[in-house]
C-alpha cells in the first residue's frame, strides 16, 4: 500500500484536470471479503482536510480495468453534456492512469449523505415518505436525461441493449409461457413507437447510488458503470422504486420477490402517479409503461453478473423470480398505462 | 512474494485469481529456528505475514520475534519490503489480547530496527487485519474520518463530533489492530 499511494499522489498530480496539490493523504476502503469483481477505494485529503476531496478506485481483479475505463470515460462525456450544471448532479472526473499493472480513477468526493443509510428499511414502508423522496428523485432524475439527451443518427424503434440483456435472459433462465407472452408484447410495444432522441441512462439507478448533497442540497448520482445511451428510460426510472421495494423485504429469493411485488402493487395508486408525473411526460425519447418498464429492469438485473463478469450472484435470482411475479399480476389498468 | 499465514488459510486461490506471484508457509514451520527453511537469503520483493507469526507462548516472545525479523530480513532483496500485522497490547476492546501477536507501534519499530529494516510506516486497520474495511495511515486525520465515515450512524453524535476535535489523537493508541511496513535498503 504505501508504495501505491506514493504513486497515487504522483500521477494523480501530473495527471488531474484541474491543478491539485501534492500533499495529499490516502485512506484505504477495501471492504474486506468483498467479491473480487469490487473495487478497492482510496480517499484521497489534500494538506490537513478532515474531509476528502477525491476517491481514487482500484479494481482488484486487473482485467476489470476496463469497465473502469468505460465509466470514467462515460462520466467525463456526462460532465461535459452538463456543462456549468454538473457539480450540482454528477461527481468531477479528475484522472484516469495506471499505477504499474492496475488501472486507477480518481473523481471528487461527494459530501453529503448516501441515501442508502438515511432511506433506512422503515421508509420503505412508510407510502408518505416514499412518496416525498421519490418525487424529488424523479425531477432530478429528469434533469440528468433532458441535460443529457441527443438527437440520434436514425429512428430507433427497440434499444438495442434490451434485445441483448433479453436475448442472454432467455439462455440462462427457461421463460414461463407467461413470461414468453410477455416478452412478445415488449418487442411490439418498442415496435409500434419509435423515437428520434437518445439519452444517457445512468444504468444503475437505485438509492444506494444517490447522494444528498451538503454542499448543494442536491441530489447527486454515483457510480456511473452500468450508464449507456438509450433511446427509453424506463430502465433508471422504474428501478428506484423498484430497489426501494426490494430492500424493505427479506427471505429467500422466491419471498423477497413476491413481498417487493404486493409492495410495487400497493404503491400503484399513489405512488406510481406522482413519481411519474414528478418526471414528467416524454416525447423525445421512450418511457414504458410500468409493468413492462419494470420487466425491462428485471431483466437486466437477472443477467447483469453473468453478462459483465461470467457467473451468478445471489441477487439475480429475486430478479429473475420478480419478473415472474410481474407478468403473473392480473391486468387492471394502471400498471399498464391504461 | 512471500506470505506467512495460519495454517488453514486459503491464499492460493486469492493469489492465482490476482495473478500474482507468491510462496506461502504456514506459522507452524515459520517459528522454529530451522525457519528460513526451503527459501534462498533474497528471494522475495515482499514478505507479509498479514497476521504475525502466530504462536501464543508469551515467555521469550519477545526473543522470538526477534529471530523471525532476522529470518524475514534474510529473505528480502534490497529495496523489497515487509508488512506485519500485529494487534495493539491497549487495544481498549481488548479483543486485540486474543490476537497473538499483540504489541505497541513503538515496540514493534524497535525490533524493526534492531533486525535492520528502515523507513518504518504504521496503518490502522479496522475492524480486524485479515479482511480490513479500512487501512489507513496512523495519523488523527485518517482516523477522525474512519471513524466518522463507519460510524456515521451507529455512533452517538456526540463521540463523532469529538473525534473533530485534537482528542482523536488520543485515540491512536488504541486502535485494535495494525500493520507495520518496513523497506530493506537498496
Amino acid at each position: 500500500m504505501a508504495a501505491l499511494i506514493d504513486d497515487l499522489t504522483t500521477l494523480l498530480v501530473s495527471n488531474s484536470r484541474r491543478s491539485i496539490n501534492n500533499n495529499l493523504n490516502w485512506v484505504m476502503l477495501s471492504n474486506g471479503a468483498a467479491d473480487p469483481n469490487d473495487n478497492v477505494i482510496f480517499f484521497g485529503f489534500e494538506g490537513k482536510a478532515t474531509v476528502p476531496s477525491f476517491v481514487a478506485k482500484v479494481p482488484r481483479l486487473p482485467s476489470n480495468g476496463r469497465i473502469l475505463r468505460e465509466e470514467y470515460d462515460r462520466l467525463v462525456e456526462v460532465w461535459g453534456l452538463l456543462g456549468k450544471d454538473a457539480s450540482l448532479l454528477v461527481p468531477e472526473p479528475l484522472a484516469f492512469f495506471d499505477v504499474g499493472q492496475q488501472q486507477v480513477s480518481v473523481i471528487s468526493f461527494v459530501r453529503g449523505d448516501g441515501l442508502l443509510f438515511s432511506s433506512k428499511k422503515k421508509l420503505w414502508h412508510d407510502p408518505i415518505q416514499v412518496l416525498n423522496l421519490s418525487k424529488t428523485v424523479a425531477g432530478a432524475l429528469r434533469e440528468l436525461h433532458e441535460k443529457t439527451a441527443k438527437e440520434a443518427a436514425a429512428v430507433v424503434k427497440t434499444p438495442t441493449d434490451f434485445l441483448e440483456n433479453l436475448e442472454l435472459f432467455k439462455k440462462i433462465y427457461t421463460p414461463t409461457a407467461e413470461e414468453s407472452l410477455a416478452f412478445s408484447e415488449l418487442e411490439q410495444y418498442f415496435a409500434r413507437h419509435s423515437v428520434h432522441y437518445q439519452t444517457l441512462l445512468h444504468g444503475d439507478f437505485w438509492h444506494g447510488n444517490i447522494i444528498r448533497s451538503s454542499q448543494h442540497g442536491t441530489l447527486i448520482f454515483v457510480d456511473w458503470q452500468h450508464s449507456r445511451w438509450s433511446s427509453d428510460v424506463s430502465a433508471d426510472v422504474y428501478m428506484f422504486l423498484m430497489a426501494g421495494a426490494l430492500s424493505a423485504s427479506r427471505g429467500s429469493p422466491e419471498e423477497r420477490a413476491s413481498l417487493t411485488a404486493k409492495l410495487l402493487v400497493n404503491w400503484q395508486q399513489e405512488i406510481f402517479p406522482a413519481y411519474l408525473a414528478a418526471y414528467g411526460p416524454t416525447e423525445r425519447y421512450s418511457l414504458l409503461p410500468p409493468r413492462l418498464g419494470m420487466q425491462v429492469c428485471c431483466i437486466e438485473k437477472a443477467v447483469r453478473s453473468i453478462r459483465d463478469f461470467g457467473y451468478n450472484q445471489f441477487d439475480d435470482l429475486i430478479w429473475r423470480n420478480l419478473l415472474t411475479e410481474l407478468v403473473n399480476i392480473p391486468k387492471d389498468g394502471f400498471l399498464d398505462g391504461s | 512474494m512471500l506470505v506467512i499465514h495460519p495454517s488453514d488459510a486459503d491464499y492460493d486461490r486469492s493469489f492465482q485469481e490476482f495473478g500474482i506471484p507468491f510462496e506461502t508457509v504456514s506459522f507452524d514451520n515459520f517459528n522454529t529456528d530451522r525457519s528460513p527453511l526451503q527459501f534462498e537469503s533474497g528471494s522475495f520483493d515482499i514478505v507479509a505475514a498479514p497476521l504475525g507469526f502466530g504462536g501464543d507462548n508469551r515467555a521469550g516472545r519477545q526473543s522470538q520475534l526477534g529471530k523471525n525479523l532476522l529470518a524475514v530480513r534474510s529473505l528480502i532483496r534490497a529495496g523489497g519490503m515487509f508488512l506485519l500485522g500485529f494487534s495493539n497490547r491497549w487495544d481498549i476492546r481488548r479483543k486485540g489480547r486474543e490476537f497473538p501477536n499483540s504489541s505497541t507501534t513503538w515496540r514493534i519499530s524497535r525490533s524493526l530496527e534492531k533486525a535492520g529494516f528502515d523507513g518504518m510506516r504504521f496503518y490502522g486497520t479496522f475492524p480486524e487485519p485479515l479482511t480490513p474495511e479500512y487501512i489507513f495511515p496512523l495519523n488523527s486525520q485518517s482516523l477522525a474520518f474512519v471513524l466518522n465515515y463507519r460510524y456515521q450512524h451507529k455512533l452517538p453524535g456526540y463521540f463523532l463530533k469529538l473525534t473533530r476535535t485534537p482528542a482523536v489523537n488520543m485515540l491512536l493508541g488504541f486502535v485494535p489492530f495494525y500493520y507495520a511496513v518496513a523497506s530493506v535498503e537498496a
